[in-house]
């Protein structure tokens, strides 16, 4: 059955209670986003299936409407049959192995297939029927590869582009690295633009591409300058707010009514910083919660808070930093979003596969007053499965400054509930709960 | 090359099983030797610099142990063993090490190892996922840009002309190599996989030179022998790092022959040449990007407009055509637990080969001896089945 696990958390708490009026919209939001995409053809409109990370603003140059595959993962993952769709896929040969957010996409896409349509089951009636495919090579082997597999089961023009990452150890500053990686990406950017302009018949609009960056710049910074408001205590933006609140930046991000999405996130917690409002009586420990969280099961934020009086930072979904401006040139768009590419920042914050190090981490913690740092430990995700080295590097430069910061690994795929056990995990918690006390107490005691 | 009064094929064995000794004899008479990992590294810039390709592999006999302290337990269990195998002394002669970026589990060791166990040399050269006209550039410039390194490491520049003495060695091991695979044509084969298997591990252990020269020995030994398999099921196995013999024993156990592969450690490694270029690094940069043919190079459709069958030709067709030159019965779609690429081609893959009428295996190993003894049984069934 879908859904159905061994063990649960309890039912009640398995959604989130959202702290945030803004993050309390996004039901509304989501609903009204997936059946644009559900009646796109309806208007005339395109739709792609892609991912995170191919550049928002040449899908709204060309009015195309990008549904991210792998981000209704999360979404099927909240609504409880995210295993279901995953079994669906495993039944056709993929292993239970494979990233819970592709096995999601692939069970959804087999179907389509079968019944010809989007399937009932699936959250908001699914993700449209696309009109194209597009992936890329960023971030892991799983997202090289998806896209392609999804040919066994759609009729759809498919194309992949490469994006390389520089090397763990080199200079990220060298000016000829630098060229080196940022003429590749333009140049692969231009294929992509090549094929767009031949599924949908329309030429780029470089004024439109323009209005795209300004816009994505607006919401970057908005975003970006919102979650700096975490640092205040109490924290204005629990982790259970800032993964609904991510929706429009990952799906929508060129939109105008996502930069007023994002004004109003920043309204909103400045509000909360200045009346200094909590989700708590009072906000006993912070803790950040690296890379990937448990979507099935976003209450466990609000447990932490009740249990312990513990709010939790989640710095994995927000926009990250701000690429610098001189950077931007709003008269070569394709050619400034090559060059924001080259600066990993803006797209995964936080201490994604070395990319910032433990030096990073270590001035993430002090800036949000972190007490303890949580992460999960996924089997599914082969990019995040380098768990105890981040730990090794972070304890490494927290030693180096003479500091302890308790951290704690709990085995959890982040749709897959067949491998959560809830007893196990907060069982777990609980006693790294207490080496934070402790810590923190010492840390207080001078 | 002293194989001490044994005959080649004895020799491989002995090479393999014991296949850091010549490369530490190399390097107390002052030789350089580099790790390297995968069939996507350009072996060529290493020989063309007067070092010592040196592939690196795990140690399927000894249980991972000290890896598991920095290892994820997610983390493909082969890297894991290397890294564990590194951990417990058995790179120590490296005078550096370097790997391509060809898979997630390699980029994630690429950072374990260079932090926790340090080297004297290390480099990574990123390998695009596609065969776009922008990528064998940006490829090429990659190869530039390690040629450079290693000009730096030796203190030495690397003339077009070394380079492409380096390549014409490098092919000639190639063409020995199918020269040594055409011994697995006739029924029955000439050649145990296992075997072959053997063979592989020494030549990857070996300078370029004295691979070649052992090759030559084992195929004109080959020729001769008359101790060779029996008839039995011919199989084609698929998959990532095969470094060990025991799977292929397995299978000679069950009544099969290995006849053929699409491995990392198989035709993977060797099946194309370097073309003839007068741009060595060209050359390299279209046989290495192009012609690895593993899942993690996104063939077909990422250009946009194959068709699905068309996709799959052009990732599985010359699995086909292994699997009708070698006259195969069936097909070992032999998969690493974590690993994402191979995986993922799986559903394709075996419904590819079962329209061609090749009946499918698909097994999973965790690349330990234990996982090697619960396959025993699927083995014996998928031989009986064929028949």
């Amino acid at each position: 059955m879908a859904g159905e696990t061994k063990e649960q958390p309890q039912e009640q708490a398995l959604g989130a209670v959202k702290a945030t009026e803004v993050a309390q919209s996004m039901k509304g939001l989501r609903r009204a986003y997936y059946s644009r995409i559900t009646d796109a053809h309806d208007r005339g409109e395109f739709v792609a299936w892609t991912m995170w990370g191919v550049p928002e603003e040449i899908f709204y140059a060309m009015d195309v409407l990008p549904v991210l595959v792998e981000n209704y993962g999360p979404i099927c993952a909240a609504k409880q049959i995210g295993p279901y769709f995953c079994e669906i896929a495993e039944s056709d040969g993929f292993s239970m192995d494979i990233c819970s957010y592709v096995r999601t996409g692939l069970g959804i896409a087999k179907r389509m297939y079968e019944l010809g349509e989007p399937p009932p089951d699936a959250p908001y009636a699914g993700m449209g029927t696309p009109d194209m495919l597009i992936g890329n090579a960023q971030f892991c082997d799983n997202r090289s590869k998806w896209l392609q597999q999804l040919g066994r089961y759609l009729d759809v023009p498919y194309f992949g582009y490469d994006v390389q990452e520089w090397p763990y150890g080199w200079d990220y500053n060298d000016e000829g690295l630098r060229q080196h990686f940022i003429d590749h990406y333009y140049a692969q950017l231009q294929r992509l633009v090549a094929f767009m302009e031949k599924v949908t018949g329309k030429k780029l609009d470089k004024n439109r591409l323009s209005e795209a960056l300004a816009n994505w710049m607006k919401v970057q910074k908005l975003f970006y300058e919102a979650c700096q408001l975490r640092k205040h205590h109490p924290n204005p933006l629990p982790a259970q707010d800032s993964a609904t609140i991510a929706f429009p930046n990952m799906h929508m991000k060129c939109w105008p009514e996502t930069i007023d999405f994002y004004q109003k996130v920043y309204d909103e917690l400045k509000y909360r910083v200045e009346n200094n409002l909590s989700t708590m009586p009072e906000e006993k420990y912070r803790l950040l919660w690296h890379l990937i969280i448990p979507w099935f099961y976003i209450g466990i934020y609000n447990w932490l808070e009740q249990e312990f009086g513990a709010t939790t930072i989640s710095p994995t979904y927000e926009g990250g930093q701000v690429p610098d401006e001189e950077i931007i040139d709003y008269d070569f768009p394709l050619e400034s979003i090559a060059r924001k590419m080259y600066n990993r920042g803006w797209a995964v914050n936080g201490m994604m596969r070395g990319l910032a190090g433990g030096q990073y981490a270590v001035e993430f913690v002090a800036d949000y007053d972190i007490d303890g740092v949580l992460s999960m430990l996924v089997a599914s995700c082969r990019a995040t499965t380098n768990l105890y080295q981040t730990w090794r590097e972070f304890t490494d430069a927290l030693n180096q400054r003479d500091l302890r910061i308790p951290t704690c690994a709990i085995e959890s795929d982040m749709v897959d509930t067949r491998t959560y056990s809830d007893t196990l995990v907060k069982e777990r918690i609980r006693a790294f709960m207490e080496t934070v006390d402790e810590v923190k107490r010492q840390r207080q005691k001078g | 090359m002293n194989l001490e009064g044994q005959g080649w094929l004895e020799g491989a064995k002995k090479l393999s099983e014991n296949r850091d000794r010549r490369a530490r004899e190399l390097k107390s008479d002052g030789k350089r030797i580099i790790g390297y990992f995968c069939s996507y590294f350009p072996l060529e810039i290493l020989t063309a610099a007067d070092l010592v390709p040196y592939r690196i592999m795990g140690n399927l006999t000894d249980t991972v142990t000290a890896a598991h302290a920095y290892c994820d337990p997610a983390l493909c269990p082969f890297v894991k063993s290397c890294f564990d195998a590194a951990l417990k002394g058995a790179y120590d002669f490296l005078d550096g090490w370097v790997t391509p970026d060809s898979c997630d589990s390699r980029l994630n060791l690429y950072r374990i190892w260079t932090y926790n166990l340090p080297s004297p040399y290390t480099y990574r050269i990123n390998v695009p996922n596609f065969l776009d006209e922008a990528c064998f550039k940006f490829f090429k410039e990659e190869l530039v840009l390690f040629k450079k390194s290693i000009e730096k490491l030796t203190q030495r520049e690397i003339s077009d002309q070394k380079l492409q003495q380096a390549i014409d060695l490098h092919n000639q091991q190639r063409a020995l190599l199918r020269e040594f695979y055409e011994l697995r044509k006739p029924e029955p084969p000439l050649i145990y996989g296992s075997e072959v298997i053997q063979a592989m591990i020494a030549v990857a252990s070996l300078p370029i030179e004295e691979g070649n020269q052992l090759l030559e020995g084992i195929i004109a030994e080959v020729r001769e022998r008359s101790d060779g398999p029996e008839t039995k099921t011919r199989l084609l196995v698929w998959g990532p790092e095969i470094d060990h013999p025991a799977f292929f024993k397995l299978i000679e156990d069950c009544g099969g022959n290995v006849v053929i592969d699409d491995l990392c450690l198989g035709t993977r490694y060797f099946w194309y040449d370097v073309d003839k270029s007068s741009d060595p690094l060209e050359g390299l940069s279209v046989r290495y990007l192009d012609r690895v043919m593993c899942p993690r190079t996104i063939r077909g459709r990422g250009e946009g407009w194959a068709t699905y069958q068309q996709d799959l030709e052009e990732r599985f067709g010359h699995i086909r055509d292994f699997a009708k030159g070698f006259s195969v019965d069936g097909v070992v779609l032999y998969v690493m637990k974590y690993c994402d690429l191979h995986e993922l081609d799986v559903p394709d893959l075996r419904d590819y080969l079962e329209k061609q009428g090749l009946p499918v295996l698909h097994i999973e190993s965790d690349y330990s001896m234990a996982a090697l003894g619960a396959l025993k049984t699927r083995i014996q069934a998928f031989l009986e089945m064929i028949g």
